[in-house]
């Protein structure tokens, strides 16, 4: 591995920027979110900062099962954010639908119909441990050596 | 809304200082906020919708989810609203005990939405104090009901569990914690000079505005108007709750007000749990038909339930008028009016302390 | 250039319009007005923003309080015009109000003008 691979790995390690959509929850998953920034969770501390700027973002954490408003601009606002990225769904809402998933909804999960999601964390409301070890879960296997990775997956598509 | 100037300048949907999606457009003449209109429908999901045709049971969950920052009162207001179509009675005990949940409640909602106020006015320091105090006061709704959001405590009857000698001596503690570090840090808020440069004089609300648009909760109060729901409940008074009222009616009056109302939270505590004797937490009933318009104080303001069942135990008819919706209305539209700079838009926003998710179901 | 959030919201304004609470005071304002309800929802979707719509219910209840200790502001729907919905400026509203007292005008043909003002 080159040493500039090392040292990329190193500093992406340390700064992961997040920034959280809400595509139709009802709060209780934000909430829960704004939790983790208290210094009692201290999300800053594993080098996570919330950022809520999809221009500057690696992670984005839905909440919510996708309102109408939402269907075009969610993958446009994914378009926007830079490479490495990655989606983690918080709560059951963006999975399923939550409770309200029934006759005469508005909304329409799930949200991986939209965007490529790679993790979710089901609860109605996940406890914030649950969200801080999911991000640092997923940001763990796509963000280290991500170019190399990268540069394999062209490869073998010429192959 | 027609054009005014030719300079627009729109906040949002994502924004830093937003907890929630939504889109306030300014119309600007330099720095000069004009008009604002605002853009919702990100968070819409039509729970009316879903309520009508579904059995009551089903209801209490759905309505729990209109705002999940308030859950509780969303709880207790459509099963106090479901007892009074049947005649349900509730014993002291699980009265006592809402009330001290509800007042936790409004315990961690005011100390959120002071946190977000101080975090737009970019004085970080005392929004994460103030959000570090947050959680003592959700560990102690979680030793309550068990979880921090979303508990479905209060059932029809009573309540879900009851709350041991153990467990309120610990909450009596926690309120002495939060009034001690409490004090501290509404001295910072009161003396710290910037703040005041931000906030003193700022989004003020005029009193006929106020009026006009029906504006209510903490937004009222600060005006100097005293609506309040909780000045109809006996409980309520006899645990000493009294009116408290500001005149300035500028961001700084507002989130001064909560302050003061956090301290009268945490006496309606104290007296509560020192008012709890041993009896019954639940009585049985039967559901009837019937319909009601049921009010009480969350912690934005008056929240009604008007909900009508039929002797199957479904909803036929189902209205919430939740209180964000006058305060946004009248904070977007009233109190940006000729904001001096573009700066304040979203600290006079926050100030009025916005859910959208409960403004738009 | 492709607008990602300018687009018509009309769609959502009428689901706005169709809560409960709304939906009466839409009807209230479209009889007080002599007019259809479809002619009223019209003329407050183009008008109106979304958060306006969804408080029209408390809007129209204080503009009824204060409609009620004044004659000609009631008989005109000037308070529920200007207060309640927004359509007329309050400049305006005092124009009509002066156009009525001043030379026993017709009200049926100040409240044409008005109509005609805001749609
Ligand atoms: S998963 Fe539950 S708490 Fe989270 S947004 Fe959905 S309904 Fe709310």
């Amino acid at each position: 591995m080159s040493i500039l691979q090392q040292l990329k790995n190193a500093v992406r390690q340390r700064s992961i920027h997040v920034c959280y959509v809400n595509t139709g929850s009802c709060n209780g998953c934000d909430i829960e979110i704004l939790a983790c920034l208290a210094p009692r969770y201290d999300i800053e501390q594993y080098g996570i900062y919330v950022h809520n700027n999809p221009r500057e973002a690696d992670v984005i954490l839905v909440t919510g099962g996708m309102s109408p408003q939402w269907i075009d601009k969610l993958p446009d606002l994914w378009d926007r954010v830079p490479e490495p990225k990655a989606v983690v769904t918080i709560g059951n809402c963006p999975i399923s639908g939550c409770v309200f998933n029934r006759p005469g909804k508005l909304i329409d999960p799930p949200v991986s119909k939209y965007i490529p999601v790679t993790a979710a964390v089901p609860g109605c409301p996940p406890r914030p441990s649950e969200i801080i070890s999911a991000i640092l879960g997923a940001a763990d296997i796509l963000f280290k050596d991500y170019e190399v990775h990268q540069k394999e997956k062209e490869g073998g598509g010429q192959s | 809304m027609k054009k005014v100037v030719d300079v627009s300048l729109p906040v949002g949907p994502i924004h830093p200082c937003f907890k929630e999606p939504c889109r306030i457009k300014c119309e600007t003449r330099g720095e000069r906020v004009v008009t604002t209109e605002v853009e919702l429908g990100y968070v819409k999901k039509g729970i009316e919708k879903i309520m009508i045709g579904r059995p009551w049971q089903e209801t209490i969950f759905l309505a729990e989810r209109v705002c999940g920052i308030c859950s509780v009162v969303h709880n207790t207001v459509i099963v106090e609203a479901l007892e009074k179509i049947s005649g349900i009675t509730v014993p002291r005990r699980a009265g006592l005990l809402r009330l001290i949940l509800n007042e936790l409640d409004r315990i961690q909602s005011h100390l959120l939405a002071n946190y977000s106020y101080c975090y737009t006015i970019e004085h970080e320091t005392l929004g994460m104090y103030l959000l570090n105090l947050r959680e003592t006061a959700m560990d102690s709704l979680e030793m309550m009901t068990g979880t921090r959001v979303m508990a479905a405590y209060v059932v029809p009857g009573g309540v879900r569990e009851d709350l041991s000698a153990d467990n309120a001596a610990k909450i009596l503690e926690a309120t002495y914690h939060i009034e001690a570090e409490l004090k501290r840090f509404v001295r910072m808020f009161e003396t710290g000079p910037m703040i005041g440069l931000r906030s003193k004089g700022i989004g003020v609300l005029s009193m006929e505005d106020a009026l006009a648009s029906g504006v209510v909760g903490p937004t009222a109060r600060a005006a100097g108007l005293s609506r309040d729901a909780r000045k109809e409940d006996p409980l309520y008074l006899e645990m000493g709750w009294h009116m408290i009222t500001r005149t300035e009616s500028d961001n700084y009056a507002r989130i001064m007000l909560r302050f003061d109302e956090l301290y009268q939270s945490l006496t309606l505590i104290r007296n509560g749990i020192a008012a709890l004797e041993p009896g019954k937490i639940r009585n049985g009933g039967e559901m009837k038909a019937g319909r009601i318009k049921h009010t009480i104080e969350a912690p934005r303001g008056d929240l009604t339930y008007d909900i009508e069942i039929d002797s199957a135990g479904q909803v036929v008819f189902v209205s919430i008028q939740t209180p964000s919706i006058p305060n946004i209305e009248v904070a977007t539209h009233a109190m940006m009016k000729n904001l001096a700079s573009a700066a304040d838009v979203t600290s006079t926003f926050i100030s009025a302390d916005p859910c959208i998710a409960c403004a738009e179901r | 250039m492709k607008l990602m959030y300018e687009r018509d919201l009309s769609p959502m304004k009428l689901t706005s319009l169709n809560g409960v609470r709304q939906n009466a005071a839409a009807i209230a304002l479209s009889k007080r007005l002599g007019i259809s309800r479809q002619r009223m929802r019209k003329i407050l979707i183009a008008k109106c923003d979304l958060i306006t719509l969804e408080n029209l219910g408390s809007r129209y209840d204080a503009a009824e309080i204060q409609a009620a200790s004044d004659e000609i502001g009631n008989a005109l729907s000037l308070h529920h015009l200007s207060t309640a919905a927004g359509l007329l400026s309050k400049e305006r509203a005092d124009h009509y109000r002066a156009l009525a007292q001043e030379k026993e005008a017709d009200l049926s043909d100040i409240r044409r003008a008005i109509l005609e003002e805001i749609s």
